[in-house]
């Protein structure tokens, strides 16, 4: 089991276990977290996108930010 | 009396200066034995020019004669089907033709086969194609002309004539004055419609003023607060700044505070692009970006140009935000988020430039002969998507000559 945090960088961020394969999907799913159109998950530790497929990290810190789109 | 209005063009060298002797010696008892002829008439004008006008344009509110002559006692040549009269001195004066008749009114008076005068009843207009003043004065010659010319538009010698010239150039008056009216009531219309279209432009720029103040307030108030606490606020966010974890290293000068986010990957689809040691000077204006060893073509970033500036883009609320707020931490957050993506679709610097480490290879154009940064090679197809099919085929003439 992986034990991360997921939220909003300006509100709740939860601390949940998922299975050692688990998405950032399952993730967002067990937390009750529905991602909208214009944002997208940031890992705190390296601040890189994490698309909704990728494996979790273990004691990783996953954001909901903004979907900013540089120019 | 009638007034004779000779036109300044009639003082000419040659045969029409005869024209200004009408005013002096023995023309003087000529001219105003023409002038009570032609009173009685009715003329009550007679405009003496050579000057071509056109005829359309004479109306006149009174019988007027226009004595436009041909000029006699010089030598005539045709050219251009046009009889033209050169002058003892060897300059041309062109003849104006008779005037094809300009409308159902005109009266064309013969003498033979010879036009002396065309009378336009409604537009109150002799115009006489014969000199009536000549060198010599030839009196029965005028005399027999004038009578010809009274035997044929008896109409104009009675006054009656008047009252019916009076009606057609009211009605002509009249269609005038009304379309002024038309025209001014139209002109009134449009500025009453652009006032309405001002006052509403101005309302929307008033309503967006309105609300840029509350938001500006709103700032203020937060910038106010950021002020009063300052230095403790400024302490506490260095310290929380130096615990992020991907930060390597926090630096405080009086430029800025500049933070090393080390070694910055871009990872885009199968391709793993390295981009440098970035360095981020934030200041209280703006944010500036340094690459420490791998800048191509002197951009730090592909988002970033040579002058270290970035194109922000959607994020620059944000960044503008955060700076002013303080909040160092998420500043940072965010920084880090935008040097780690890439969007193909507005890069300053393609990020295929970015494909290998190391120096970056120039040639030159063969179009322009500038130097120029040349892609490196084995650049992925998927990368080459991002360009367009021009620039691929340039990139491979331009592999081709390396």
């Amino acid at each position: 089991m992986k034990t991360i945090t997921i939220g909003d960088w300006d509100g709740e961020q939860p601390q949940i276990q998922v299975a050692d394969d688990a998405t950032l999907s399952d993730a967002l799913q067990q937390a009750g977290i529905t991602l909208a159109r214009t944002q997208r998950v940031t890992a705190y530790n390296t601040a890189t996108t994490v698309n909704v497929g990728d494996q979790l990290v273990d004691g990783e810190t996953y954001l909901l930010t903004s979907n900013h789109v540089s120019g | 009396m009638v007034e004779i209005e000779v036109s300044k063009e009639v003082i000419l060298d040659g045969e029409t200066s005869k024209y200004g002797r009408l005013h002096q010696g023995a023309y003087k008892r000529w001219r105003v034995r023409f002038h009570e002829i032609l009173y009685d008439w009715g003329v009550r004008r007679v405009i003496n020019t050579i000057t071509p006008v056109t005829a359309a344009d004479l109306i006149y509110e009174e019988p007027t004669l226009y004595i436009l002559p041909m000029i006699e006692g010089v030598k005539k040549v045709v050219e251009d089907n046009l009889t033209k009269t050169i002058q003892k001195d060897g300059s041309k004066i062109v003849l104006h033709p008779h005037y094809a008749v300009l409308d159902d009114s005109c009266v064309r008076i013969k003498r033979g086969n010879d036009i002396i005068a065309d009378y336009y009843r409604q537009r109150n207009l002799i115009i006489l194609y014969f000199n009536p003043f000549p060198y010599i004065p030839r009196t029965t010659y005028f005399r027999n002309a004038l009578s010809l010319i009274q035997e044929q538009m008896p109409e104009i010698c009675e006054a009656g004539n008047a009252e019916e010239i009076n009606e057609s150039s009211l009605e002509r008056n009249a269609v005038a004055f009304q379309k002024n009216i038309k025209a001014a009531k139209t002109k009134i219309q449009n500025t009453i419609q652009n006032a309405h279209d001002g006052i509403e432009t101005r309302g929307t720029q008033i309503t967006n003023l309105y609300r840029d103040i509350i938001i500006e307030t709103k700032k203020l108030e937060g910038v106010k607060e950021t002020e009063k606490n300052f230095l403790p606020n400024f302490k506490k966010e260095l310290e929380e700044l130096e615990k992020v974890p991907f930060i390597r290293g926090v630096k405080i000068s009086q430029k800025g505070i500049e933070a090393d986010f080390g070694e910055i990957y871009i990872k885009r689809k199968t391709v793993k692009y390295y981009i440098g040691h970035i360095v981020v000077l934030i200041t209280p204006d703006e944010v500036l970006f340094y690459n420490k060893n791998n800048a191509r073509d002197k951009h730090p970033h592909p988002h970033v140009g040579v002058n270290h500036k970035a194109c922000f883009s959607s994020y620059q609320k944000d960044v503008s935000k955060l700076i002013a707020e303080l909040k160092l931490t998420k500043l940072v957050f965010l920084l880090g988020q935008f040097l780690q993506t890439y969007n193909p679709e507005s890069p300053i610097y393609k990020i295929g430039y970015w494909r290998t480490k190391g120096k970056v290879k120039k040639i030159k154009s063969p179009t322009t002969g500038r130097m120029i940064a040349l892609p490196p090679v084995g650049v992925d197809e998927e990368d080459l998507n991002d360009v367009s099919r021009a620039a691929r085929a340039r990139i491979s003439r331009m592999r081709r000559t390396r």
